[in-house]
């Protein structure tokens, strides 16, 4: 019997492992990627809070979590879009893909 | 039509000002225009106050301004003590307006003069017809700037700018503790006008003071009402400081250092305030609160004695000056110590009448030192002499203003300043003392002795300087005009108000309600016989020592022991000035030093650089973290989101 913990699980360790590529990863595209991953993992427990909701009174089940899924998986496509054309203009600009040579807003 | 008597000089002040400056003869023009206007509207006036039944009164005012349920409103209020000193101030200023054509005739300055003086008039007007509070004390701050304006009319000179800031100075003095009683008086009886009357409002505040139970009521209680201060009490501590408003605009001891030094300004100006209205308006101010004092003896009597060591103090000081201008200015302030006095034993009417024959024959004799300084271009009467050939219309009126202020019968002095000796000789039983009952005759004595030793020195005997007295001569028609003006009401002024059917209207116009009624002046063979002997024993002092004969050298009594020292203290005006100066050196100036080390090393040091230090220092580590690696952002942010979700755990 796969419990709702189990859902979760799941999701916190995609999570992780996105968190690690963000803090790890130098090359932005696979940084963005690694958010991709982490949202992805939002995702997950969303619908899985959604499938373990108990039902309302008159037996009816609202549809709440797997909206917000939608919301996310629409904002994330925006998101890759700037984002791709920054790293694309990063790489016209100053020829790199990578983020630790991109630290030029610091004190 | 009687918004005009303030609207008229303000907006001659704004003509001036702002377009006229070029044209000597139409700001002139515009300035007496304005003037004698107000003087007619004012005096049409008069018919209605001499012959009308009961109180008369005008009055209007409008909303200025309102805060809360508390309206601040501006207004006229016209009764016959208001209307006395429109006259008073319009007539005299009007007559100074007209001299200060002839005097002022040569100054580039003119335009600018007339402008300062019609602004002067509004100012004082302001005074003289506000219906509350508040109106009052915005004139009398406006009256402080326009003397300002006229003492350091030659501003190029260091010593009248100096006894300008002097007198505005001092003025604030008095005018702080004048604000503190205003607004004593308002917090106390706020609850007991009558709703709809604006802050302040004369009328409204004396029914309210008047009304019973008033008095016994606390006007504030400390501790639970273990220490309660009834409003009696609270009464005559604002009163006490409304009093120090006076203090510096009527110029008694301990506020009067201002006064002597004002004759820095033009002669005109000496005239007008400070002789005939300036000061004088703390006196009639005195009459139009007496409604505040009147429940208070402790007050009243404070006032008396302030007013009786005013006029003792300042004669003695000008017994040994030099300065023709000078003598005058002590003069004044003797005179406005008898008003005040007056004032402070009930005889409201008394003092309002001496006001205005002083304004007479004190404006006149300003204006003849005017003239006879215009002649002979110095203020030292050891240089002038014999000038009475030379210049006889000033030396005669002169002379007669001289008799008119020393009290001799029948000229108008005589009349009011008697009434005052004959209050003082029988004061009310809270100023019964040696002081009130002695000082003023004595101070009669020294009036005639200090007068006559001036016009002994001035306009007979033999000239001392032959150069300055070649070249003096008569000055011109509107110089004179004004002083024979002058004259004749100094000569019968007295009469028109001190004979007893005009003197009975006099007193029911001026007196207040339920001021204390005295003995009126009559002129019987006892007190003629007192007024003359005073002037006698006076003049003829002045006459032993300065008249033609100088059977008594003023060497030989200096060399009589003990009199040096008592000459000192008299030429150095009781020593009131060094004692300030000393409180200032001394006192003043290391409070500032205090103050300014408290500034430079609290304020600046420590507080403004300590706070620019410690967000600079701040900035400086937090600056630290802003390394520009996205991932270190990101792992600060896992940390932060870290971080609170251990505290929510």
């Amino acid at each position: 019997m796969i419990a709702i913990g189990h859902w979760l699980a799941l999701s916190a360790m995609v999570f992780t492992l996105g968190l690690c590529g963000v803090m790890m990863r130098r090359n932005v595209i696979l940084v963005m990627m690694s958010i991709e991953i982490m949202l992805n993992a939002a995702n997950l427990a969303l619908v899985a809070f959604n499938k373990y909701q108990l039902p309302a009174a008159d037996g009816t089940v609202a549809p709440d979590g797997q909206v917000l899924v939608f919301f996310t998986i629409a904002v994330a496509a925006a998101e890759v879009a700037v984002a791709l054309a920054i790293a694309m203009l990063l790489f016209r600009r100053l020829d790199t893909v990578s983020v630790d040579d991109v630290a030029n807003l610091r004190w | 039509m009687n918004w005009l008597i303030l609207l008229l000089p303000l907006g001659a002040a704004f003509l001036i000002t702002c377009f006229t400056q070029k044209s000597k003869a139409l700001s002139a023009a515009i300035s007496l225009a304005a003037v004698w206007g107000a003087f007619g509207i004012a005096a049409s006036h008069l018919p209605e106050v001499l012959h009308g039944e009961g109180h008369f009164v005008v009055a209007d005012s409008f909303r200025w301004l309102s805060a809360g349920d508390t309206s601040f409103r501006y207004g006229y209020l016209i009764d016959g003590l208001s209307l006395i000193m429109l006259l008073v101030v319009l007539g005299v200023g009007g007559l100074i307006h007209v001299y200060s054509l002839g005097y002022m005739h040569d100054d580039p300055g003119f335009s600018r003069f007339f402008a300062c003086l019609s602004l002067f008039m509004f100012s004082m007007l302001g005074i003289v017809l506000a219906d509350n509070f508040f109106q009052v004390f915005i004139h009398w701050e406006l009256v402080g700037v326009s003397s300002y304006l006229l003492i350091g009319f030659y501003f190029r000179k260091d010593s009248a700018a100096a006894a300008a800031n002097k007198a505005f100075l001092t003025n604030r003095v008095g005018d702080f503790g004048f604000m503190l009683g205003i607004l004593m008086l308002f917090y106390a009886t706020k609850s007991w006008v009558a709703p709809g009357s604006g802050a302040g409002d004369f009328r409204a505040m004396a029914a309210a003071i008047s009304s019973p139970g008033w008095l016994e009521q606390a006007a504030m209680s400390i501790g639970g009402g273990r220490w309660v201060m009834t409003n009696e009490h609270f009464l005559w501590i604002a009163g006490a400081l409304t009093f120090m408003g006076v203090m510096g605009k009527s110029a008694q001891f301990p506020l009067h250092v201002w006064l002597p030094d004002a004759m820095e300004g033009p002669t005109p100006v000496s005239a007008l305030i400070h002789a005939a209205t300036m000061v004088a308006a703390g006196v009639f101010l005195l009459a139009r609160i007496f409604f505040v004092y009147l429940p208070s003896e402790t007050a009243l009597s404070l006032i008396a004695h302030i007013g009786c060591f005013t006029a003792f103090f300042a004669a003695t000081i000008a017994t040994t000056q030099n300065d023709i201008k000078r003598i005058l200015a002590f003069s004044t302030l003797s005179q406005l110590g008898y008003m005040v006095m007056a004032m402070g034993l009930g005889g409201v009417d008394a003092s309002m009448f001496h006001l205005t024959t002083h304004a007479f024959f004190k404006a006149l004799l300003f204006l003849g030192a005017g003239s006879v300084i215009h002649a002979v271009h110095t203020n030292d009467i050891r240089e002038m002499g014999g000038l009475l050939k030379k210049m006889p219309i000033t030396g005669w009126t002169f002379l007669i203003g001289t008799l008119a202020l020393c009290g001799v019968p029948p000229l108008s002095g005589f009349w009011s300043k008697d009434g005052i000796l004959h209050l003082s000789q029988h004061p009310p039983h809270y100023a019964h003392d040696w002081m009130i009952t002695t000082l003023p005759t004595i101070t009669a004595v020294l009036t005639s002795y200090y007068m006559f030793r001036l016009v002994f020195q001035t306009f007979f005997g033999r000239p001392r300087d032959h150069h300055r007295y070649d070249h003096a001569h008569e000055s011109p028609a509107s110089m004179w005009m004004p002083m024979a003006v002058l004259c004749v009401l100094a000569i019968i002024g007295g009469q028109l108000i001190g004979s007893p059917s005009t003197l009975e209207a006099f007193r029911t116009v001026t007196r207040p309600a339920g001021v204390m009624e005295y003995e009126p002046i009559h002129a019987d063979e006892h007190t003629i016989l007192h007024a003359l002997l005073i002037f006698g024993l006076g003049a003829g002092a002045a006459f032993a020592a300065y008249g033609p004969g100088r059977w008594i050298s003023p060497g030989r009594i200096l060399a009589l022991p003990g009199m040096r020292g008592v000459h000192a203290l008299f030429d150095n005006r009781w020593y009131v000035d060094d004692f300030y100066a000393w409180i200032v050196k001394n006192i003043q100036q290391n409070v500032a030093r205090a103050c300014n080390a408290f500034d430079q090393y609290v304020i600046i040091g420590f507080v403004v650089n300590g706070g620019a230090w410690l967000t600079r220092a701040s900035g400086a580590v937090v600056a630290r973290w802003q390394t520009g690696s996205v991932r270190a952002y990101a792992l600060l942010f896992l940390a932060g989101v870290a971080a609170l979700l251990a505290l929510k755990l």
